[in-house]
């Protein structure tokens, strides 16, 4: 077998494959190496997607990795007692089947040239002057070495790569959720994602239930890590709770580690990038980090490829990954996070105000980003709100 | 628990005693309930989880007893033993 690459990526999720795809078709030898034995399995997500995100990634869905369209969301306020439903062309979307969906991805960057490898396991870093090129990794009872001009860490929420090379990745309590959530049968739905807000049933996070077909759903509950007790304890008493899932039936488990802070303060290292949930690339309000992952992905496989053919692969050759995406995607992501450091201050009282005062247009609006008009329609109704709003303004 | 159990006892044929702990391991993943997702791996700063397919492996010199993993578990598989 081939040892020396010019870039390794560890991790076979949707920025892993992505990066691959991306430096092959660079012109790069890629290595692309995956713990699991069966892509997308454990899932951990809960598989919803943008249908804008395709365009976007220049991505094509193959029948199977889809399990339900999706027209719109529908979002709860806590008491129940108002439901904003937002339909429109940017909120289609679908909910996909990770285990074919990665798979796909893998198959996607195995025909672009990478190599793949999967059920082995990246354990060490390789280093050679305090610079990262190679991995150790145990495949099938074998020790595997092999050699790269630049590593690529898309392992996801583990980050283990990024750290056993050096940089800090470790998530936090207070900025990360953790989610768990049930694949269930004889659960009634729409073509519609269903959120529901409420600091009792999901303190710092939300429930939802993400359709995948007319009477199967993803229904879980995402809470914030300093938060009393664990995700399943509240999801059981939502599920137990509720009417709805009186018939249900629990068919899979998913779930996992979901950062909602900044991305982390480095994506690059002399020979080493990060890319996807291992970099802390996730949405702040919803905790999407599929396509951003991809996205990222995307990037750093271009940049990576050129550096290493060129033989330049520092951390200021290899930086051009990195400010090509604090341009373009992260100043989006820290103006949900400061939504997000904002929604934490409300109570389920301020939900419910905030919900009867708004209107579905004020709802989109604040989803999109547009602060301002909304918060100031919400403070002539609630004043008290002012401190904690005013960080929105 | 047998599933802490064998990673004493391979802790222990490794490293015979470690004085600080005297070999005991300081948490307690439950493998019921365990779902492989690597939460705790994320946040458990010293590098002392590692995912594996179809568990989570314990290096418990390397545990500096800091909770983390147990406020984080989703499944609620991992207790402090003190
Ligand atoms: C409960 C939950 C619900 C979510 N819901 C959604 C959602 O609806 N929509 C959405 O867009 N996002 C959602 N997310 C987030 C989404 O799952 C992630 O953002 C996405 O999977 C990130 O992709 P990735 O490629 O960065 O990492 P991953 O998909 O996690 O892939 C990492 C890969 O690296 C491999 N790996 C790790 N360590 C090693 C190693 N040492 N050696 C070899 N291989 C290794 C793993 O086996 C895995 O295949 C959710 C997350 C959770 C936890
Ligand atoms: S207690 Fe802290 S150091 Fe020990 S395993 Fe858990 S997270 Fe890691
Ligand atoms: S966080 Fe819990 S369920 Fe997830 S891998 Fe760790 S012990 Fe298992």
């Amino acid at each position: 077998m081939k040892t020396d690459y010019d870039v390794i990526v560890v991790g076979a999720g949707p920025g892993g494959s992505f990066a691959a795809k991306n430096a092959a078709k660079g012109g790069a030898s890629v290595l692309l190496i995956d713990r699991r034995k069966e892509l997308g399995a454990p899932v951990r997500c809960g598989e919803g997607l943008g249908s804008h995100w395709l365009k976007e990634l220049g991505l094509k869905l193959s029948p199977k990795a889809i399990s339900a369209e999706i027209s719109g969301s529908v979002l709860y306020s806590p008491d129940m007692k108002r439901a904003v439903k937002i339909q429109n062309p940017e909120t289609k979307g679908y909910v996909i089947d990770r285990k074919v969906f990665d798979k796909d991805l893998a198959i996607d960057a195995g025909r672009a040239g990478a190599d793949v490898i999967v059920k082995t396991e990246v354990y060490d870093v390789i280093k050679k002057d305090g610079k990262p090129c190679g991995v150790k990794a145990c495949s099938m009872g074998e020790r595997l070495e092999a050699t790269c001009k630049v590593l690529i860490a898309a392992d996801g929420g583990e980050s283990t790569v990024a750290r056993m090379a050096g940089m800090n990745s470790t998530a936090t309590l207070y900025d990360t959720d953790f989610g768990i959530e049930y694949e269930m049968v004889n659960v009634e739905c729409e073509d519609l994602i269903e959120i529901y807000f409420s600091r009792n049933a999901a303190p710092r996070g939300y429930v939802w239930v993400f359709p995948k077909g007319k009477d199967v759903a993803n229904v879980g509950v995402g809470i914030g890590g300093l938060e009393k007790g664990n995700a399943v304890e509240y999801l059981d008493k939502f599920i137990k709770n509720n009417e709805r899932f009186k018939d249900a039936q629990t068919v899979a488990i998913k779930g996992g580690l979901i950062p909602v802070g900044e991305p982390l303060k480095e994506l690059v290292a002399d020979g080493l990038m990060v890319v996807g949930t291992a970099a802390h690339q996730v949405d702040p309000i919803h905790g999407g980090g599929m396509a951003l992952a991809m996205e990222a992905g995307g990037m750093a496989g271009e940049v990576a490829a050129k550096c290493a053919l060129e033989g330049k692969t520092d951390r200021k050759h290899l930086f051009e990954y990195e400010s090509r995406w604090r341009k373009r995607v992260e100043p989006k992501l820290m103006r949900r996070l400061r939504l997000r450091k904002v929604l934490e201050k409300l109570d389920d009282g301020d939900f419910n105000a905030i919900f009867k005062y708004l209107n579905d247009n004020d709802i989109d609006r604040l989803i999109k980003g547009d602060y301002k008009p909304v918060v100031e329609k919400v403070l002539l109704k609630r004043p008290q709100l002012l401190k904690v709003l005013s960080a929105l303004i | 628990m047998w599933s802490t159990m064998s990673g004493n006892v391979n802790f222990l044929l490794i490293h015979a005693y470690n004085s600080r702990t005297e070999g005991v391991s300081l948490i307690e993943i439950d493998r019921s309930r365990c779902i492989y997702c690597g939460a705790c791996v994320g946040v458990c700063p010293k590098l002392a989880l590692i995912l594996k397919e179809t568990f989570v492996e314990y290096t418990q010199e390397k545990c500096i007893n800091c909770g983390n993993c147990a406020k984080a578990c989703p499944m609620k598989a991992i207790t402090m033993r003190k």
